[in-house]
């Protein structure tokens, strides 16, 4: 019962003072998460299964670096982005940008009340099968977005903190990819 | 569930028997530290290079330039040190690529971080060419007295004979006038139709260019133009005593021509300035 109302952050400042133990309750909560995560940019359960390892092994070695005060989840998904970018660069899926247009000017994108936005946007949940579909068709950047976003459940503010843009940025390529999966699947 | 509980044993194993070990926090905050330093570093260089480009176009008077329209800015642009500029790119990159480690960075468009270091880079140049930082640097690196930083200085085209000079004219004569540079020395300076004059603030003559005039004569009237004693910027190449005018700027009355170190702290120049490493004389 304790177990269900600790909280990320407060695991994770114990096992910086050594409960080494309560690491495994971390993995418990995010390996499936992160496993799902993985599985929509690579196809192989080895690649899949090696990548995961390999995140809760960076997790565990960086654990000092994370501040108990913030949300542990961007963190995580940070540590697993960078792998994942890392992973698909190996297999040359991913070209290397030496340049984010996007991220370089200021984007005017108006955040509505998010809660809303999901509610809006329930259909496009019911058609998940069909979405995780259209992701394969889509740019590494644009469907990360996307999951992060629907998948994930994660806020702008903290998609921002895994990609490590600004706010306005993801605003932008959260439209953007959406739209692209709108014209990849007239049917929603 | 089963292979779940596998993996995370799997992992917790590995924990307990120290093949994975956990980072110092000491390790993070030198790693931070090191950042700071070299992005604070990086900074200091660029802006450093952006003053020193600034004293450099300054000192060899190519601002003047300007008054010459398309051709002065042409000039301007084949003289410029590209070498010196493309390096600063090159640092404003790497300085971007650091800072953008720093949430308060990213969290922002690139090109506010951009805008800002490039403005603290031209304020930070401005505010030393008002101080005579670089001057007493180059003073120092001819003196052979400026280690590490002094083969730089010395490569500054200041020293090599400049394309820009500035005296008084003392004589006129057939074919141009003898003009008196600061260092004492009697230059002749020789006009042609290539010759292209600011008189006028703003306004460049190029009437000497037109062939049907005839050359000398045009020479001649342009010389009618000029007064004993009056100051000028001759631009041309130099050979020997003799300067192959390709522009003339009259300058306004007290201006102060930049010196680039060739006059000393106490205000006396030297008495050869293609001899820097000569003592001045008091």
């Amino acid at each position: 019962m304790l177990k269900q109302i600790i909280t990320d952050e407060q695991i994770a400042s114990k096992v910086q003072s050594g409960q080494i133990d309560l690491f495994g309750l971390l993995v418990q909560r995010y390996e499936e998460k992160l496993q799902r995560y993985a599985k929509k940019f690579l196809s192989q359960e080895e690649d899949i299964s090696d990548v995961l390892q390999n995140i809760f092994i960076k997790v565990y070695k960086n654990i000092n670096s994370f501040d108990s005060k913030r949300k542990f989840s961007p963190w995580i998904y940070r540590i697993a982005h960078n792998e994942l970018v890392n992973e698909l660069k190996k297999k040359k899926f991913l070209p290397l940008p030496l340049f984010e247009f996007d991220s370089f000017l200021p984007a005017f994108h108006k955040e509505s009340n998010e809660r809303e936005l999901r509610e809006k946007e329930f259909d496009f949940q019911k058609q998940k099968i069909k979405i995780e579909k259209c992701l394969k068709k889509l740019k590494p950047l644009q469907r990360e977005i996307l999951i992060l976003y629907y998948f994930e459940g994660l806020d702008y503010k903290a998609i921002a903190e895994v990609t490590r843009q600004p706010i306005s940025t993801v605003g932008v390529r959260l439209k953007r990819a959406k739209e692209k999966v709108k014209q990849l699947y007239p049917i929603l | 569930m089963k292979n779940n509980y596998f993996f995370k044993e799997k992992l917790l194993n590995k924990i307990k028997k120290g093949e994975i070990k956990m980072k110092p926090k000491v390790f993070f905050v030198l790693r931070t530290l090191g950042l700071v330093a070299c992005t604070l570093l990086c900074l200091l260089l660029l802006v450093y290079l952006a003053s020193f480009i600034a004293f450099w176009f300054k000192a060899n008077g190519f601002g003047l330039l300007g008054g010459f329209g398309f051709w002065g800015v042409q000039r301007i642009f084949f003289a410029l040190p590209w070498l010196l500029i493309l390096f600063c790119l090159a640092l404003l990159f790497v300085f971007e690529t650091l800072a953008k480690r720093f949430s308060f960075v990213w969290r922002k468009p690139l090109v506010y971080s951009l805008v800002l270091i490039v403005l603290f880079a031209l304020l930070f140049a401005f505010i030393v060419s008002k101080t005579g930082f670089h001057s007493r640097l180059f003073f120092k690196a001819q003196q052979r007295e400026l280690p590490l930083m002094g083969s730089f200085y010395r490569a500054c085209p200041c020293e090599s004979p400049r394309q820009i000079h500035f005296g008084k004219i003392i004589e006129k004569k057939e074919t141009g006038f003898l003009l008196e540079t600061q260092a004492n020395e009697k230059l002749e300076v020789v006009l042609s139709e290539k010759t292209r004059f600011q008189l006028e603030k703003n306004r460049c003559d190029k009437n000497i260019n037109q062939r049907e005039a005839g050359t000398l004569k045009t020479i001649a009237e342009k010389l009618g133009e000029f007064t004993l004693g009056e100051d000028l910027a001759v631009f041309g190449e130099r050979d020997g005593l003799v300067i192959f005018a390709l522009g003339v700027l009259k300058l306004p009355p007290n201006f102060k021509a930049p010196d680039c170190g060739l006059i000393n702290l106490k205000g006396k120049p030297f008495v050869k300035p293609q001899t820097f490493r000569s003592a001045p004389t008091s």
